[in-house]
């Protein structure tokens, strides 16, 4: 079969299956979305107290939500905003599926070839998913942290937001697919390097 | 020769990240409400309208309406600027010729409109008429289906580039 062919079968495939099991897949990862989240939150005044599927208020389908409290300074008791930020199902499984459908459909000399790459593949995929969905889940929270400060004293050149607003732009304009093609790509190249290290040995 | 799997996936990201940000600063821009509403968005409403004139379907700055029903804001990531950056970031990151590249990039330019025509067509008629469809639709398979579509483009150009250059010492050699 030619390779356009076989991208063109396995792609079609992986958008299928993807469909169908988007909500079950945000379900399985949002336990580790919270704790990336929980991560990146130690460094800032915020605090997460819930990441979960639940239903899309518009009535479409299902999203993942995140609920957290941003304190104007970590010592604060109370906190001064709560916020909720949701992301599509069907967004999140965006780069399992790119990232997955790339490493398995890559041709391969032998079985062993394809575990191998399916071992790294998981060490590169769970950077991925935290670089991607993981972050584009606190996007509304370092909003949030800087308009308090904002409220507080001028905006500084280097003002959280700049940043985080950046990423998030980055991955909502394509930058997300992008990312996932070349940590696939990253995770074939490392994956062959060590087959081919352990056949010199 | 062709460069390597992380070779390539390196070039893609840096080129795509430079043009992605290119763009991002014309926002606001008059050329970047021109491309997008005046280029992408008035055509593709009045291809609804002329499929299905019922609908009655107006753009009301970025947002595709209609009596009866909510309408489709369109936002980043979906007016369809995306493939065209991601298609010319790989053919800039693969080794070819310039006239290679510039046919490459105005054949894939062409099909990068009329996919991104296409995905806000049907993005707006199933919000309006099958919103249950949404959730699959919008978040994974009208964005991933066209960006498969372009990379399918980009095997063909490239494995007709490699072709083209192994062809080429063959030719001399005889």
């Amino acid at each position: 079969m030619q390779p356009e062919w076989r991208f063109a079968l396995a792609t079609a495939a992986a958008v299928a299956a993807g469909a169908a099991l988007a909500q079950p897949y945000a379900r399985l990862a949002a336990p580790y979305y919270a704790a990336i989240d929980r991560l990146v939150a130690r460094a800032h005044p915020w605090a997460i107290q819930q990441v979960a599927v639940l239903p899309d208020p518009a009535g479409r389908g299902s999203v993942l939500r995140l609920v957290g409290e941003v304190r104007r300074e970590r010592s604060d008791a109370r906190p001064a905003a709560l916020v909720i930020t949701r992301v599509e199902v069907g967004e999140a499984i965006e780069t399992p599926v790119v990232f997955w459908t790339l490493l398995l459909a890559w041709p391969a000399a032998s079985g062993r070839r394809r575990l191998v790459r399916a071992a790294v593949g998981a060490v590169v995929f769970l950077g991925l998913e935290a670089l991607t969905t993981a972050l584009q889940l606190l996007h509304s929270m370092a909003e949030a942290s800087a308009l308090l400060e904002r409220g507080s004293r001028a905006a500084r050149p280097d003002d959280p937001l700049t940043l985080w607003e950046h990423w998030g732009r980055f991955l909502e304009a394509g930058g997300g697919l992008v990312l996932a093609l070349a940590g696939g790509l990253a995770a074939l190249a490392l994956a062959d390097a060590i087959g081919v290290r352990r056949r010199a040995a | 020769m062709n460069p390597t799997p992380l070779a390539f996936g390196l070039r893609l990201l840096v080129l795509f990240a430079v043009l992605a940000g290119g763009f991002e600063a014309s926002r606001g821009t008059a050329f970047e409400r021109w491309l997008v509403e005046d280029a992408i968005l008035a055509p593709t409403v009045a291809i609804i309208d002329a499929v299905t004139p019922a609908e009655h379907a107006v753009l009301l700055g970025r947002t595709i309406t209609a009596p009866g029903g909510p309408g489709l804001h369109v936002t980043r990531g979906c007016e369809g600027i995306e493939l065209f950056l991601m298609l010319a970031a790989a053919i800039a990151a693969f080794p070819a010729r310039l006239e290679r590249r510039l046919q490459g990039l105005a054949i894939g330019a062409l099909l990068a409109y009329g996919l991104s025509v296409l995905r806000l067509m049907a993005l707006y008629y199933t919000l309006r008429h099958s919103p249950a469809a949404w959730e699959a639709l919008h978040g994974l398979v009208l964005p991933l289906g066209p960006v498969a579509l372009m990379a399918l483009y980009f095997l063909r150009w490239s494995s007709a580039k490699s072709q083209l250059q192994a062809a080429q010492p063959a030719a001399r050699a005889a």
